[in-house]
């Protein structure tokens, strides 16, 4: 997506005339920016600001707080572990060092090839089938260790 | 209002409906701690210091939000509240760095403060000190991110009560930080008043022209007003052995009408005293040059010129009234001054109420409907156009603002009437009638509702910004008035410089081309910027007073150095009555020192008579297809403090031309033409300035934009101009 598509999204949204406040688009006009960008970068914070009239440090403020937007680049996959207390005790801890150890990346780095970011997470309410873990949209439920490379395989992991 | 009693520590304490206990508590002159809770500001409850015991509740409350109730019984000492205080700056303290012997602020930190008095002994926390190590650096204050114990003052002082939300906490929770939008204050649009430096409890927020520069305690601190707009603001100006190191508003603690809010200028313009272009001794023509010469050969030089001589004065209005006064009496009362197109708007008002003056600012807090007439109220005396903004959101007064182009102040007010230049007096009109006479129509609605929202309240006015300046000054000047007047309501005419009214008062301002004298007298000025469009008569000899090498120093026969604002001890008589100036700088040219010399012309004050009319003013400005241009220093650039001061020149704003957006699609060069004279400038389209008119914001008054406007003193607003491609 280019930032002039980007800003006729914007647009777009404020027309559906969903929210009383344009301040009240921020998030969603994030989340546009989020699955179309590789990051949130300072330009887009500035197209939202300009469009939304809403002061440029508040778009950043809201980028920068949750954690579901990346304001550093990110792979083409986000794969989320949840290490709250369901998915603990399940074994969510082993997950996660046997995603370090196939992907080669530390938790919060992306794999050098672009394809994968790696995540520890707070709890996404799949508890029903810890331990959970979700590549971008995707969930996977109930995961076992030796699941994990077919998982991968499936998003175009070349290792083995 | 009513009041009732609560009982603090035994002691038992008047209250009213809505005051906090905190505020119960300060009013009694009982201490209780705080950070997050500032004077000026929203209570937050953020830091829990305030912490304190009330009977019947069962936890701790924090007195800072804790609304008094009647009978309420509140403990602020007991071991219970000691132990959670001490608690809570513990963990503070727990990564707060330890650089009290290196940070500014230590000696007047309220974290050093509480922490000694308030604080545990010794800390229990052994683990690693959390280092954010995010040191933020903009060209005139600095965030140090390791010090900040984010209390949100510096957000909600920036955000709420200046209105310009630069400053915001990025990331969260453990890694939360203070910044600006990626780190650039100029970028989120910083207009560097320095409140958040101000209210930051602790040393955070630096002013980076003290940075590392003197210590608060061993500093002369003198309470004096600022020179360099009309708003007259109180600050305090702090030195060490007769050198100027701050200048600070100490928001909540001055006692000047200001508040302790101030703008760049008063806040970071300080060193214009110390500007490379100052002038440190007398010059004298000597042929083609001007050499060097000592004060008592210039005394000489000038008693011998003057003597007997007509003089023509031109006069600039920051001068003390004190040094006025002197003035007349030794060059007599005829004069030209900066502060004419005031003179003129005076007059108008004058023409109803009988007196060349204007009511006090307090006066608008004591009515319920402001009415602010004027565009640029933020950049000429940015102060007021903050005060006025607190008025709504601190006092709850409805602002109505009637102008022609957008301003900050729009997003407050109850309502905004914004018209084209032409048309503001019709429309003035239009609220004298329909103010009055709740069946008038005048065909346009909003004017309607606006008529409607001020009928039958009480009212009080308020005239600034660009209106002194506008060609149509003295008209809206009668018009306005009469409304007031019929209103029974206070009207304020805000000064564009420091003491203009006093030099309305005491002299007979005139129009440049009716001086006849044989010598110019220019007293502070800057020809280009206080006269723009206005030539040097000519003259057998001319000196000039002046604190600086200003341009026309080489047109000079005799250049007099004097002294600034900060170096001066008298008064202004400003918008709130008469204001007084102190200083313990030494300067070795005074003003008044050097007119000792000269014999006094003994002139007799008189009270001025204007003839009261009881009129509305008529509409001057008639147009057909020109654009209405208006000429705009920069909030920087007033009083040339940009040009002088080393800080502010790094905030400075630059020049261009605005042009509505249906007007011109795309920034270029084009050629401004004012009658016959040509001014290039680059234009930029910009949608807030409405259709017919051109906005030309300027850094300073230069010999071009002098030559463009000649023949237009004292106006700077409302001249017809064309655009032509370049």
């Amino acid at each position: 997506m280019t930032y002039d598509e980007f800003r006729e999204e914007v647009r777009k949204l404020k027309e559906e005339g969903k929210y009383p406040s344009l301040k009240s688009y921020t998030l969603p006009a994030l989340w546009i920016a989020e699955k179309n960008f590789p990051c949130i970068d300072h330009e887009v914070m500035r197209i939202i600001s300009s469009e939304l009239g809403v002061p440029l440090v508040e778009v950043e403020e809201a980028a920068r707080f949750y954690a579901m937007f990346h304001t550093e680049r990110k792979g083409k996959y986000v794969i989320r572990v949840c290490t709250n207390l369901s998915c603990m005790l399940n074994g969510s801890y082993s997950l996660l060092e046997e995603l370090e150890r196939l992907l080669g990346v530390k938790v919060g780095e992306t794999t050098k090839d672009g394809l994968f970011t790696l995540e520890e997470y707070e709890c996404m309410g799949l508890c029903d089938g810890a331990p959970a873990i979700t590549v971008n949209e995707e969930r996977f439920l109930k995961v076992k260790k030796e699941e994990l490379p077919t998982i991968l395989k499936k998003f175009g992991w070349k290792g083995d | 209002m009513e009041s009732f009693k609560i009982v603090i520590d035994g002691k038992e304490c008047e209250a009213f409906a809505g005051d906090t206990v905190l505020e119960v508590a300060e009013r009694n002159g009982i201490v209780i701690p705080v950070f997050c809770y500032h004077k000026e500001l929203r209570p937050e409850g953020a830091c829990r210091v305030c912490l304190v015991e009330v009977e019947g509740a069962p936890r701790l409350v924090t007195a800072c939000t804790l609304k008094a109730m009647p009978d309420m019984v509140v403990k602020t000492n007991t071991e219970r509240v000691k132990r959670a205080r001490a608690g809570v700056i513990e963990l503070i303290l727990n990564n707060h760095t330890l650089e009290c012997p290196i940070c500014d602020k230590s000696g007047e930190c309220e974290l050093q403060m509480t922490g000694f008095r308030n604080g545990p002994k010794k800390s229990r926390y052994r683990e690693k000190r959390r280092e954010k190590d995010i040191v933020i650096k903009g060209p005139l204050i600095e965030i140090d991110n390791d010090r900040c114990i984010l209390c949100r003052r510096c957000i909600r002082m920036c955000g709420e009560n200046m209105g310009n939300r630069v400053l915001g906490i990025l990331n969260r929770g453990y890694k939360a930080y203070i910044s600006p939008f990626n780190g650039d204050f100029l970028e989120g649009g910083c207009e560097h008043c320095g409140s958040c430096v101000d209210v930051c409890p602790v040393g955070s927020l630096l002013d980076r022209a003290f940075k590392y520069k003197d210590r608060p305690w061993r500093m002369d601190k003198t309470w004096t007003t600022c020179s360099l707009c009309g708003s007259g603001c109180t600050i305090e100006v702090d030195s060490y052995h007769g050198k100027v190191k701050r200048v600070v508003g100490r928001i909540g603690v001055n006692r000047g009408h200001n508040k302790g809010y101030l703008c760049v200028r008063g806040k970071w313009g300080w060193d214009i005293i110390y500007s490379e272009k100052r002038l440190k001794e007398p010059l004298l023509r000597q042929g083609d040059s001007l050499v060097k010469v000592d004060f008592e050969k210039a005394v000489e030089v000038l008693k011998e010129k003057l003597e007997g001589r007509e003089v023509n004065l031109f006069l600039e209005s920051s001068l003390t009234s004190e040094e006025l006064t002197k003035i007349r009496d030794v060059f007599g009362g005829k004069a030209v001054s900066d502060s004419y197109g005031y003179y003129k708007l005076l007059r108008g008002i004058a023409s109803i109420t009988g007196a060349l003056n204007t009511s006090l600012f307090s006066s608008i807090y004591s009515s319920d409907v402001v009415f602010v007439l004027g565009d640029f109220i933020e950049e000429f005396t940015p102060v007021i156009a903050t005060l006025l903004r607190l008025a709504v959101i601190q006092k709850g007064k409805r602002l109505i603002r009637l102008g022609t182009f957008p301003s900050k102040l729009d997003s407050v007010s109850f309502s905004t009437l914004l018209v084209p230049q032409e048309e503001i007096i019709d429309t003035l009109k239009h609220l004298i009638v329909g103010t009055f006479d709740s069946s008038y129509q005048s065909g346009n609605k909003e004017i309607d509702s606006v008529a409607k929202s001020l009928r039958g309240k009480k009212l009080s006015f308020v005239v600034g910004g660009n209106v002194p300046f506008s060609v149509e000054s003295e008209e809206i000047g009668k018009t306005v008035a009469f409304l007031a007047d019929r209103a029974g309501a206070p009207l304020v005419a805000i000064p564009p410089k420091a003491n203009s009214l006093k030099v309305v008062e005491l002299f007979d301002l005139v129009e440049p081309s009716n001086l006849k004298g044989e010598v110019n007298v220019l007293i502070n000025c800057e020809l280009e910027r206080d006269f723009p469009g206005v030539e040097l008569p000519s003259a057998d000899f001319t000196v000039i007073f002046t604190p600086f090498y200003t341009p026309e120093v080489s047109q000079a026969d005799l250049v007099i150095p004097i002294e600034l604002g900060l170096e001066k001890r008298g008064t202004f008589k400003g918008i709130e009555g008469e204001l007084s100036l102190d200083s313990v700088l030494e300067t070795p040219f005074s003003l008044l020192e050097v007119l000792k010399y000269l014999p006094s012309k003994g002139i007799s004050s008189k009270e001025k008579q204007v003839p009261l009319i009881k009129e509305p003013g008529k509409k001057v400005l008639h147009r057909k297809r020109e654009l209405l241009l208006t000429v705009l220093p920069n909030r920087t650039g007033w009083n040339s403090v940009s040009y002088y001061s080393e800080n502010v020149v790094k905030v400075s704003g630059k020049r261009e031309l605005l042009l509505n957006s249906q007007e011109l699609r795309e920034p270029k060069l084009v050629s401004l033409r004012v009658e016959n004279k040509e001014l290039q400038v680059q234009a930029v389209p910009d949608a807030s300035v409405p259709k017919g008119h051109a906005l030309l914001r300027v850094e300073r008054f230069t010999r071009d934009i002098s030559s463009l406007l000649r023949g237009n003193f004292p106006f700077l607003s409302g001249i017809k101009c064309e655009i032509l491609e370049a």
